[in-house]
Parts: structure tokens; C-alpha cells; sequence
């Protein structure tokens, strides 16, 4: 509030909206001194801001966008989201705050008044609410459209989810960076043959030398005009790596820098190899350094670019871009670089591993779900037309007919194989450890399967002549096109202003389902016979009110589910060693079992925090309905964090928890619900997920084969969160595994 | 320094006074004291100059007019040459203004010493009209004459060498005998003849026919306002249009050019120090002979109003400014990135219609121009001079409001659009005019028709006061002098009995020059490689109609109205 306060006198504001704005201090005051209206109004808040939230979305659908000042309506959603999730939790910094984002952000004022307004009818609902007539007739309303509300609201955010690959949600994608301009180059590259002859050199002295052949690279680079350096790390891994065989780590990065011949090096752009000892990638490096001999014939260069060659694939990057960013965040040992290029404008990851090629999969995903601009995707789109190559996304190629049915659903399979990869929140190729350090980054990966046409290295090297020709023609980061979308394929994309609705349908459920709980839990205060006024409760200790929440018996249960949540994050590594020395496994099982034992643990507790919450002294249900109000809010505000850094995974664990906790009590059908609760728990919907991806990429898995890409997943999880510090496994761990227990006490409630 | 040793009056053609070395507050003086000479009172304007300090001493002056204005009066006191070697003009009065005594009323005021070694090495050079025959002696000094054909009219630039000092020069100076001695009487008479002249709207008149364009020199403001190596077609554009004007012969000393980035020397320019406007780099635009006045970021709303406005800060040099004057005829191009109602510089600011139309009113009132050009090549380009309202000014523009102007020329080796479209046919329609030419605006509004431009190119012509269909293109692309050298000998025949003066005899030049014709500057169809396009025949519109109406009449008559359906 004294935020709002010097908001208004904040010599910025111009005059109306310090009006609207202590309009809504006043309003603001006489509820902020009554506690229960209080809890009353965070609950109220859920409800109406998913409704701002839809108005909002619904207003750029609409094309009111422009009219409304929203010029790029992903950062603006970002942010309203940001704000919709903060004032969940107080409702009057969500002013505040919105009002500092616009100012901060220099957003147009005309989005902030429509924010405002929204804002300001917020209050006036409150000061309806405190009418208790009002306030018992919303309620009895509520109660009685409470369940068809949530059924429709589930139904409405899956098939909005399903219809995202339908044409009225879908765009065409198109360059919006008016610098890179169209596809209008003339390349030049001929150097396929030359490349080969690299690779084969490279693919011999690989052999002789049993790792990276360091020397032999650094002389080719510098014999093509390169300025060379290379830098060496060394990485122990948590715990063996079993997928690739590695525990402690050690290689060394080449990289040559191509200068600018007219320009200073200020900024620059890479183009990433990683080679491992398993996937060689011997044609790219050819590729590489044939491309890097032709780049350096040319005068039109104004960036700097990078030709780095990484091993032990994203370690070496991992490395690579920490020493060149001088950051150092995984605990990765490396020597410092001793060349440098200025800030990287963007990347490109090859892996080619054959002389002729079929077709191009370009991957996008990388840390946490991050996706580069879509303009670095539309241009390697657009080359693709232009040098007539055959390129795919997640595996997959373009159907041929949008507008057919059997069009969108290839359209969705690519689409939910894009979901399922972005919720895994691992980099899927060397370009999403890029992504972290705001450097747009794809990878390109060449396939040779059965089809008969075959495209060479020239070709191949002329599409990325063709890109780095258009990249080096930048003026700013890419920063024009989205940076939030869904893509059915490489022609057609969703933003982030139309898929953003099919979670806040889900979102609405646990809102509508706690505010049920509400007024449930003060059913009394509703009653027809009752008449207390609104001040009644401020004058009665909290702990004593029989209408209120009795927060108490809730910290036991809470703090158990969160200690186990701690501890099944901390110990699978911490206790390895011991769990090895006791029980004839690896280390790299160890975790992973410890892993499973704590979780499946977790399943016991309702028995042990049973023993420490005392009877309470209200009525037979408000312990567990308190229990479940709490765990409603906190499930809805984790859900809908997540889903705005990988809306995938937010979606996907929405989708599974929402119903599952919706549903929850400790009557009825009891272990139906308990059935229910353990599919949905985050461990099952990472195994579903892996039976589907499977399944999408038509290569079914049968349950043996599931089991076993479990056990690695979980591995990986891991891995992938002490290595390049992905937070899949620390959210699952510390926040919604916790949340889930909780239903899980509220199921087995006494 | 910084005087005038002789003003030069032109009645009835433009009302200024020349002279050598003017300070601008001379050239002022005589802006302010154009309604006087209108009003014919020469003895204020001579005075008011003096008072300025405009002249040396002795006043001199050269009052001129055409020759059917002056009164008969004059013409029988016409003023001749002591030497008669040969004759001045018929139409002239020479005269001798009074003494500064009787100007300002001090009688005891002397003259002031000037620095007579330097005033001996001035030299006038006077621009003006003047007619046919003309001296090759002005007061016993040699008269450089040049010029060329033109229209009919006579145009001449003379050279005159400086006076000479008053006690040594003038008095023996027998051009001025008429009203050379400093007599009251001689002086009343010379007053006489002045103040009878016929009004000044007569002489406007006349000057009108003498003068079509009515202008005297070429001034061209060219703007490029875009950065960025992707924005390279509006330099090109920019350049194009000043490689024109260059060639049609507006010095680079009265071109202002502004080019916001400097495309040939970056460094994603794979031919570097070029600038091209043609395909597979056929033409070049940026040669070795362009000054660019402002660059990159010079370029500015502010500096752009200001080089208008002719507000510049005194440190500005010459070639940072506009220096037009109320005989000026100015050409403003202007290309980059616009919308509805702006055009936006350096990505950054943007100048809006109603700021240009005020800018425009400023120079009107400011006597900045006689009449403008204004050509822009942006999107939405015609609702930028929707908001002028100055006199005089003719406006283009690539495309009309609500529609984008779009490029044309796509290389691949450079990787960009090298032009836009309303410019690049504007270009070519250029190349072929010479400064002989007689392509008028009419032309010039047809030069990119929309199935060419895609955008529909605009023009605006209420403001201006002539009809565009006489208005040459060179008259705003050149710096087209209206001079006529005559091969004819025009007999001058004084009336020297009412003069008194036996001893005149004017030598006339008998010699016949020769007929002079312009060389081809540029082989420009060679240079673009582009000959003139043969007219392709079409049909008339009126035998394709009816061989349509033909063809469905036989369609229906065979198939009837019901199989319409598999037509459409």
C-alpha cells in the first residue's frame, strides 16, 4: 500500500491514474483490516485475475493488440502472467508491481490503464463481497455451479490444448527481423568435396589419437586463416554416467576465430560441432573448416564468427561458454580462453555424421524448455525453400495439406513431441546451452535414412552460408520475432497470447475448488439465520473462531511432506557411496533406487504425520478441507509459475495433478482416488510421458524397455541438473512432489 | 571591406541589388528595401543602402529596366559611353546616385577614404538580364561576356572590373555623363526620370514573359533519413537523384546532401566504396566527386529544419547551408521509412507533415524559394504534403496514403534491394533528360504508373501558380541559365539628336557565332545497358472487348446459361 502511495505521488503519473490509484488505496483499507475478508479475497483473487487473464488474452485475440499499444504481446503476456501468478499471493503489490513493469519495461500506458482497470474493478468486487447478502448469494451461487463449472473448465483448457494444432490458433510464420530481410543471397560455397576430404583426415587422426585430435585441428584451422586457441576442462560428474560411460571428464575445445575484415569485433556468431567419442561427427567438422575456408575468402563479414569444435559434446560447450561468459555455474574445472570475439549474436549447432545427407532435423528446445527466436528458425525455414532441402522438425515433415484433417493431426502429434521434449527441460542439442546466455542457438542435425534423393555438403554448406550470410547482416540481438510459441510444424507456429488460455482453464479449476472449500469451512457464516457482522471475526482471536481456518494442525503435515521433498533432492547423491557400500549395486543405481525408495516413501506418510497432528477441536472435516484449501493454492501457484518459464511442462503436469487434486477426500471411493493420485503423481506422468513420446515418434516401447528409459530418465534428470543446471529435477523434487503428498495426507486424512 | 562598389538595379525582371562582396545585411538591405525600388524611389533605396554601409564611395549605380518601360523621356537621355566604342543598351539608364550630403542631410559628411589598392582588384560579376547586344567596354574597362541560347531571351553574365576611384575613374567614366556632374540640376533631372517610371506591377508583368520560370538559380536539398545496411535502396535512391541534378548542372556547392549511414563503406558491402542502383552493378551511384554535407548522424530533424529554415549556427560552413533567396528554385527529395503523416529519422525521431508544411511556410515567408519540388519516396508518402499550404509548391510522392512503397532491384551479391521502385524509374526517366530538354512535369507525374510502382504515386499542384505542363523538368533538376547568345546583330539606334552627345557611335558586333548545340554528357544507354524501349502494339482495348463479348456470345450460344457453373 505505500507502494500504491508513492505511486501516486510518483512524478511520472500522470494525474487520472493517481486518481484510480488512491481510489484504490480507500477501497483497499477496510478490507485490509479484516483477516478473514482478507484469506477471503486471496481466494477471490485466483477467480478474478484468471478472469483478467482470459479478458487479456481474449483482447489480443481479438486484434485489439495494436490497438491497445501491445506491440509484442509474448513479453507483455510474460509479464501479465508474472504479475497474475505475485498477486495471487498479495493482492495489493499486484498493482504496484504492474504499475512498476510498465514503467520499468517502458510499456505503453495505454496496457497498463487496461491493466488498471482491471485492477480497480478488483477492489469494487471486494467491497461487493463485504455485503454479506451479496456475499451469502454469490456463495450459494458458487456452491451449486461449482462442479459443472470445473468440468467444463478442464474440458474447455485439454480441447483448447488439442485444438492448438487447428488452423484458426495456428499462424503462418514469417521473419519479422527486418535486418536479416529475405532469403536474397548468392551462394557460393562449393567446398562439399573439400569437406569430405577434412572429415576423412579427421576421422584418421581421431583414430591415432584416441581422443580429439587437438593438434591436427589447430594446424588445419590456422593453415585456413583462422586465429586458433583452445581451451581444456575437466568435469567429475555427480555420479557415473551409464548412458555415456563417463564419470571424470577431461577434453579440450578448439576454436577458431574468422575476424571481421571491416569491422570491429564486438560482436560475433558461432558455429558449434561437438564431437564425442560416440557420435563422431567427422562431416561436420569437415563441413566446418571448409565453410571456414570459404568465409574467410569473403569481405562482407561484419561480425566475428566462431568455428568451435566442442568435446565430450554439451560438456565442452557447457565449458566453453562459461569460460567465455566468465561465469562459472556448474563447477566446471577449465583453463581460461585467450581469444574472445565480443558479445555472440547467435549460433548453430551441426551434427552430420554421414557423406550425404536426406534430410535436415532441426532442434529447438533446449534448457528448461528455453526456445530461441523464432526468426533464427524462420530463416533456417526459409533456406530450406530456397536450396529446395528436406527438413524436419522433431522428426517429422511437413504434411503436405494444412487444411485437412489428417494435416492438423500431424500437425498436433509434431506439436505434443514438442511439448513432451520442451517439459523435459533438457537441451536437446548443443544449442540450449546457448540459449542461457541469450544467444539465439538451433541445431541442425543431418539424417541419412532410406529415401532416395541425397543432398550433399555443398548443399548443406550452402544453406549455412546462406544463414550466416543473413545472421551477419543483424543489427540487434533477434529479438523481433516470439520467443514463446508452440510449433506444429516448421511452417506454422502458436503463440504464446493463444496457448496460454488451455493452462489458465486448467488453472481455474484448484481456484473454483478452494473457494468451495472457503466457504464450506464458514458455512456458518452463510447461514441464513446468522447475521454477524463482517468486524465480528476481527474482534475474536483467530485460533478460537469455529468458522475460520485452523492453520496450526496444517504446519505438521506440511513440513513432512517439504522435509521429504528436501530429502528426496538431496540424498540420492549425498547417500551414494553409502548406498553402494551396503547393497550390490553402482553408484549410478544407487541414485537412481534411492531415488525411487524416497519417493515411494512418501506414499507411507500419512501414517507418520497422523501421529503429530492433534484432533482438532472444530468439525470432523475442516482439518483435511484446510489441509486441502492450502495444497489447492499451493499446487495452482506452482502450476502456474512453471507454465510461464515451459508452459509444456505446466501444461502437462496441470493436466495430470488438476483432476487428481480436484477430486481428492478422504470419503467415498477412497482407493479409486488413491489409484488416481498415484498415476497422476510426477514419477507416473514421467513415465506416461516417455510411453507417449515413444509412442508419438512411432517407436512404441514395450513395458520392460519403458522401465529401463525410466530408470535412465531419472538418471539424466539428475545428471542434467548438476551438469548444466536444468531445474526439472529440483521443481519436481521440492515443489510438487511435496504439494502432491499433501493430497496424498488429504486422501488419507483421519 | 564588404562593400559595394556598384549596385546593379533590375526594374521590372528582379528587384535586387547585386554587387561584389555583399555582406549579407547589404543583401538584406536590399530585401527590405525591395517595396522601395519598387515604388521607384531609387534615391531612398541608395540611401538606405549607404546607410548600411553598403557602398564605397562614390555611389554607383546601374538602374536597368526592359526597354518598353521607360518613358521617353529617359530613352532620349540615354546615357552613352564617352568612348563610343560602343553602344549600351537601349533599354538602360546609367546613372549616378546622389551624394551622401543630400541622402542623409549632413552636409559637411565627406566620403570615406576606402583602401583603393583593394578595391582596384574587385571585380563585379554581375548575373542578370540583359539585352542582346552588349558592350565588351564598360567605362573604359573590358566586358567579359558569356553565355548561351536559350528560349529567346537574353541572358548574359558580366564581368565588370572594379571602379575606379572616384577622383581619378569616374569623372572621365563616360557612362554616366548624362547625370555625371554633381550639379542640383543634373541630379533633379536624373531624380525625374526615375520617379516617372510607369508602376512596378507593369514591369512584373512583362518580366514574367521575359523570365518563364521566373527563377535565377537551382538550389536541391536531397535526404536520405534511414540507417542500417538493410535501408542501402534509400541511400541509392538518394544518390541517384543527386547524380541527376549534378549532371543537369546544379553545383555540388548548391546541392545539400543528407545521407544518414554510409553504405559504401560498411563493412557488409561485398563491393566496397560503392553505392549501386542497377542490377549485376551496372550503375554506380556513388562516384568519386560526392560531398556529403550531412552525415550519418547529422542527419536530424533539427539539422534537416534548421538547413531549411536557414537557421544554422554561424560556425556552419557554406556547404551546410541553404542559401536560396526569393529567386531560388528548390528541389527536396526526401526517402526513408514513413507512415501516415511522418517520416522517420535514424530510427530514432521522425519528422511529421505539419512540421514539414511549417517549414515550409517559414521559407515562403522568409523568402527562401520562388517555387518548390518536393519529392518523397516513403510509405504512405502523399500524406506528407497534404499539410502544405506555402505558395509555389509542387509536391510527388511515391505512393499514396495507406499504401507501402516498396523496393525493386533485389541483388544477390550485395544481398539487398539496391533501389526503390518511384525512384528507380524516376532515375530512368532522368537519365535521358539533358539540360535542353523540354520534358515538363506532366511527364514527370507519368512516371511510374502503378503497374510499374505497384504503389500509386502522387502529386500535389494546387499550391503552385503555374501549369505543371510548363514547368520543365530542368527548371528543379538543373541549374538551366536563360541565356541566348544571338548570331543576329541587333541594330541599336539611339536618338542621338535629343542627346546632344555627337561623339557616341556604337561599334556593333558584326560577327556571327556559331549555332552551339549540347554534346550527349553521359551515354547513359550505354552506361544502364538499356536502349530505348520499343513501344510493343496492342490491339486496341475496343477489338479485345469485342472479341470477348465474341467468344462468350458463341459459349453461351453453344452451351446455354446453364454451364455457367464450369466457367467460374
Amino acid at each position: 500500500m505505500t507502494l500504491c502511495m508513492t505511486m501516486c505521488l510518483g512524478d511520472y503519473v500522470p494525474v487520472g491514474q493517481g486518481l484510480c490509484v488512491s481510489v484504490h488505496v480507500r477501497l483497499c483499507v477496510p478490507i485490509n483490516l479484516e483477516r478473514e475478508d482478507a484469506t477471503c479475497m486471496g481466494v477471490w483473487n485466483c477467480i478474478y485475475l484468471t478472469l483478467y487473464l482470459s479478458v487479456a488474452e481474449g483482447a489480443w485475440y481479438c486484434g485489439k493488440g495494436p490497438e491497445l499499444g501491445i506491440r509484442r504481446p509474448e513479453f507483455k503476456f510474460w509479464l501479465c502472467h508474472l504479475i497474475v501468478v505475485w498477486s495471487l499471493v498479495n493482492p495489493f503489490t499486484s498493482l504496484s508491481l504492474s504499475f512498476l513493469m510498465c514503467k520499468m519495461r517502458r510499456m505503453d500506458l495505454s496496457y497498463f490503464q487496461l491493466w488498471h482497470l482491471l485492477c480497480s474493478l478488483h477492489p469494487l468486487a471486494m467491497g461487493l463481497l463485504l455485503d454479506s447478502h451479496r456475499r451469502r448469494a454469490l456463495a450459494r451461487l458458487l456452491l451449486r455451479l461449482n462442479t459443472p463449472l470445473c468440468v467444463v473448465s478442464y474440458l474447455a483448457g485439454v480441447f483448447w490444448f488439442l485444438g492448438l494444432a487447428f488452423s484458426p490458433l495456428t499462424q503462418n510464420t514469417y521473419i519479422s527481423e527486418n535486418a536479416m530481410g529475405s532469403t536474397m543471397v548468392e551462394e557460393q560455397f562449393e567446398g562439399g568435396e573439400h569437406a569430405l576430404n577434412f572429415a576423412r583426415d579427421f576421422t584418421a587422426q581421431r583414430r591415432k589419437t584416441g581422443s580429439l585430435p587437438v593438434a591436427w585441428l589447430e594446424r588445419t584451422m590456422r593453415s585456413v586463416g583462422l586465429e586458433v586457441y583452445s581451451q581444456s576442462f575437466s568435469r567429475t560428474l555427480p555420479f557415473p554416467d551409464e548412458t555415456h560411460e563417463r564419470y571424470m571428464v577431461s577434453g579440450t575445445n578448439v576454436y577458431g576465430i574468422l575476424r571481421a575484415p571491416r569491422a570491429a569485433s564486438t560482436e560475433s556468431l558461432v558455429l558449434v560441432v561437438p564431437s564425442s567419442p560416440e557420435t563422431l561427427n567427422a562431416q561436420a567438422v569437415g563441413l566446418l573448416l571448409s565453410l571456414a575456408a570459404y568465409f574467410r575468402s569473403q569481405i562482407y563479414w561484419a561480425k566475428d564468427i566462431i568455428f568451435l569444435v566442442t568435446e565430450h559434446d554439451l560438456l565442452g560447450t557447457e565449458a566453453w561458454l562459461e569460460a567465455y561468459h566468465d561465469v562459472n555455474i556448474t563447477g566446471m574445472q577449465s583453463s581460461a580462453l585467450q581469444g574472445r570475439a565480443g558479445a555472440i549474436q547467435a549460433a548453430v549447432a551441426l551434427e552430420l555424421n554421414s557423406d550425404v545427407v536426406t534430410s535436415l532435423d532441426v532442434a529447438v528446445e533446449g534448457l528448461n524448455g528455453q526456445l530461441p527466436n523464432l526468426d533464427l528458425l524462420n530463416l533456417f525455414h526459409a533456406f530450406c525453400q530456397k536450396e529446395a532441402l528436406l527438413c524436419t522438425l522433431q522428426g517429422k515433415l511437413q504434411h503436405s495439406d494444412w487444411a485437412s484433417l489428417g494435416g492438423s493431426l500431424h500437425g498436433l502429434q509434431t506439436l505434443m513431441l514438442m511439448v513432451l521434449r520442451q517439459a523435459s527441460g533438457r537441451p536437446h542439442g548443443p544449442h540450449g546451452l546457448f540459449l542461457r546466455y541469450h544467444v539465439e542457438a538451433i541445431t541442425l542435425r543431418g539424417i541419412n535414412s532410406f529415401r532416395q534423393y541425397k543432398y550433399d555438403m555443398t548443399a548443406v554448406g550452402k544453406t549455412l552460408e546462406g544463414m550466416f550470410r543473413k545472421l551477419n547482416n543483424l543489427l540487434e540481438r533477434l529479438h523481433q520475432s516470439y520467443f514463446f510459441y508452440l510449433l506444429p510444424s516448421l511452417s506454422r507456429f502458436v503463440s504464446i497470447g493463444l496457448y496460454m488460455p488451455a493452462i489458465g482453464f486448467l488453472l481455474f479449476i484448484p481456484g473454483l475448488k478452494a473457494l468451495e472449500l472457503w466457504v464450506k469451512l464458514n458455512k456458518a457464516d452463510f447461514g441464513p439465520e446468522e447475521q454477524l457482522g463482517p468486524n465480528h471475526s476481527l474482534v475474536q482471536p483467530f485460533g478460537q473462531d469455529a468458522r475460520g481456518v485452523a492453520l496450526t494442525p496444517l504446519v505438521a503435515p506440511v513440513l513432512i511432506s517439504q522435509a521429504t521433498g528436501l530429502a528426496l533432492y538431496l540424498l540420492p547423491v549425498m547417500g551414494q557411496h553409502v548406498a553402494a557400500q551396503h547393497f550390490p549395486v553402482a553408484e549410478a543405481e544407487a541414485v537412481v533406487l534411492t531415488l525411487l525408495a524416497i519417493y515411494v516413501a512418501g506414499l507411507a506418510l500419512p501414517h507418520s504425520t497422523h501421529r503429530v497432528v492433534s484432533s482438532t477441536p472444530r468439525g470432523p472435516d475442516s482439518g483435511w478441507m484446510a489441509l486441502k484449501l492450502v495444497a489447492l493454492l499451493y499446487l495452482a501457484i506452482q502450476l502456474g509459475c512453471i507454465s510461464l518459464f515451459n508452459f509444456s511442462l505446466g501444461f502437462l503436469l496441470a493436466v495430470t495433478m488438476v483432476p487428481a487434486a480436484a477430486l481428492t477426500q478422504p470419503s467415498g471411493p477412497r482407493f479409486l482416488y488413491a489409484v488416481l493420485l498415484v498415476l497422476v503423481s510426477p514419477g507416473a506422468t514421467l513415465l506416461g510421458s516417455l510411453f507417449l513420446w515413444r509412442e508419438l515418434q512411432e517407436a512404441p516401447l514395450t513395458l520392460a524397455e519403458g522401465w529401463q528409459l525410466f530408470l535412465s530418465a531419472l538418471a539424466q534428470g539428475v545428471l542434467d541438473h548438476h551438469l548444466y543446471g536444468a531445474l526439472l529435477f529440483p521443481l519436481l523434487s521440492l515443489g510438487l512432489y511435496p504439494c502432491w503428498l499433501l493430497f496424498w495426507n488429504v486422501l488419507f486424512w483421519k | 571591406m564588404g562593400r559595394v562598389d556598384l549596385a546593379v538595379i533590375f526594374y521590372g525582371t528582379s528587384t535586387y541589388a547585386w554587387g561584389t562582396r555583399v555582406q549579407d545585411r547589404c543583401v538584406k538591405a536590399a530585401e527590405v528595401t525591395q517595396d522601395i525600388v519598387l515604388g521607384l524611389s531609387a534615391r531612398t533605396l541608395a540611401c538606405h543602402l549607404l546607410r548600411l554601409g553598403c557602398f564605397t564611395t562614390p555611389l554607383h549605380a546601374l538602374f536597368w529596366c526592359s526597354q518598353d518601360c521607360l518613358p521617353d523621356e529617359v530613352a532620349s537621355q540615354r546615357l552613352q559611353p564617352k568612348d563610343a566604342s560602343c553602344s549600351l543598351p537601349p533599354p538602360g539608364c546609367l546613372l549616378e546616385l546622389p551624394s551622401p550630403m543630400e541622402c542623409i542631410g549632413h552636409g559637411g559628411e565627406q566620403w570615406p577614404e576606402s583602401d583603393g589598392a583593394e578595391e582596384e582588384e574587385k571585380e563585379a560579376e554581375l548575373i542578370g538580364v540583359w539585352p542582346a547586344s552588349v558592350c565588351s567596354e564598360f567605362k573604359g574597362r573590358p566586358l567579359m561576356a558569356a553565355g548561351s541560347p536559350d528560349q529567346g531571351h537574353h541572358r548574359t553574365i558580366l564581368k565588370v572590373p572594379p571602379f575606379p576611384r572616384p577622383d581619378s575613374g569616374y569623372a572621365q567614366g563616360g557612362l554616366t555623363t548624362g547625370c555625371a556632374s554633381k550639379s542640383p540640376g543634373s541630379l533633379s533631372r536624373c531624380l525625374a526620370y526615375l520617379t516617372s517610371f510607369p508602376s512596378p506591377s507593369v514591369w512584373q508583368d512583362q518580366a514574367e514573359q521575359l523570365f518563364k520560370s521566373g527563377h535565377t538559380n537551382n538550389w536541391a536539398v536531397l535526404v536520405c533519413t534511414s540507417r542500417f545496411w538493410f535501408n542501402y535502396r534509400h541511400v541509392a535512391n538518394t544518390l541517384s537523384v543527386y547524380r541527376s541534378v549534378k549532371r543537369l548542372g546544379i553545383p555540388d556547392s548548391h546541392i545539400v546532401l543528407m545521407l544518414a549511414d554510409d553504405m559504401a563503406c560498411n563493412p557488409r558491402n561485398p563491393k566496397p566504396a560503392t553505392v549501386f542502383s542497377h542490377k549485376n552493378m551496372e550503375l554506380n551511384v556513388y562516384g568519386d566527386d560526392v560531398e556529403v554535407d550531412y552525415r550519418s548522424y547529422e542527419v536530424t530533424v533539427e539539422n534537416f529544419l534548421r538547413v531549411l529554415t536557414g537557421r544554422v549556427p554561424p560556425s556552419a560552413p557554406r556547404s551546410k547551408r541553404l542559401l536560396s533567396d526569393d529567386r531560388s528554385n528548390v528541389l527536396i527529395y526526401m526517402t526513408g521509412h514513413g507512415g501516415n503523416g511522418f517520416l522517420k529519422f535514424q530510427d530514432s525521431e521522425e519528422i511529421t507533415n505539419v512540421e514539414l508544411a511549417d517549414a515550409f511556410e517559414q521559407m515562403w515567408q522568409k523568402r527562401r524559394y520562388h517555387e518548390m519540388l518536393f519529392i518523397i519516396d516513403t510509405c504512405q508518402g502523399a500524406s506528407m504534403y497534404e499539410r502544405f499550404y506555402s505558395p509555389n509548391v509542387m509536391a510527388l510522392a511515391s505512393s499514396q496514403v495507406g499504401e507501402d512503397s516498396l523496393s525493386h532491384q533485389p541483388d544477390l551479391a550485395i544481398g539487398v534491394h539496391l533501389m526503390d521502385r518511384y525512384t528507380f524509374y524516376v532515375l530512368e526517366f532522368l537519365e535521358e533528360i539533358h539540360p535542353a530538354s523540354q520534358a515538363n512535369m506532366n511527364d514527370l507525374f507519368q512516371v511510374c504508373p502503378k503497374s510499374l510502382c505497384v504503389s500509386t504515386p502522387g502529386h500535389r499542384t494546387d499550391l503552385f501558380q503555374r501549369n505543371p505542363q510548363n514547368v520543365l523538368i530542368t527548371d528543379f533538376f538543373g541549374s538551366v541559365r536563360k541565356v541566348e547568345l544571338t548570331t543576329e546583330t541587333v541594330s541599336l539606334k539611339p536618338d542621338l539628336s535629343s542627346m546632344g552627345y555627337s561623339h557616341l557611335k556604337c561599334h556593333e558586333d558584326e560577327e556571327l557565332a556559331e549555332p552551339l548545340s549540347y554534346a550527349a554528357q553521359l551515354p547513359v544507354a550505354q552506361i544502364i545497358h538499356q536502349k530505348p524501349k520499343p513501344k510493343e502494339w496492342h490491339p486496341p482495348g475496343g477489338f479485345i472487348l469485342g472479341l470477348w463479348a465474341l467468344i462468350l456470345m458463341v459459349f453461351f450460344k453453344t452451351y446455354g446459361i446453364k454451364h455457367m457453373k464450369y466457367v467460374f
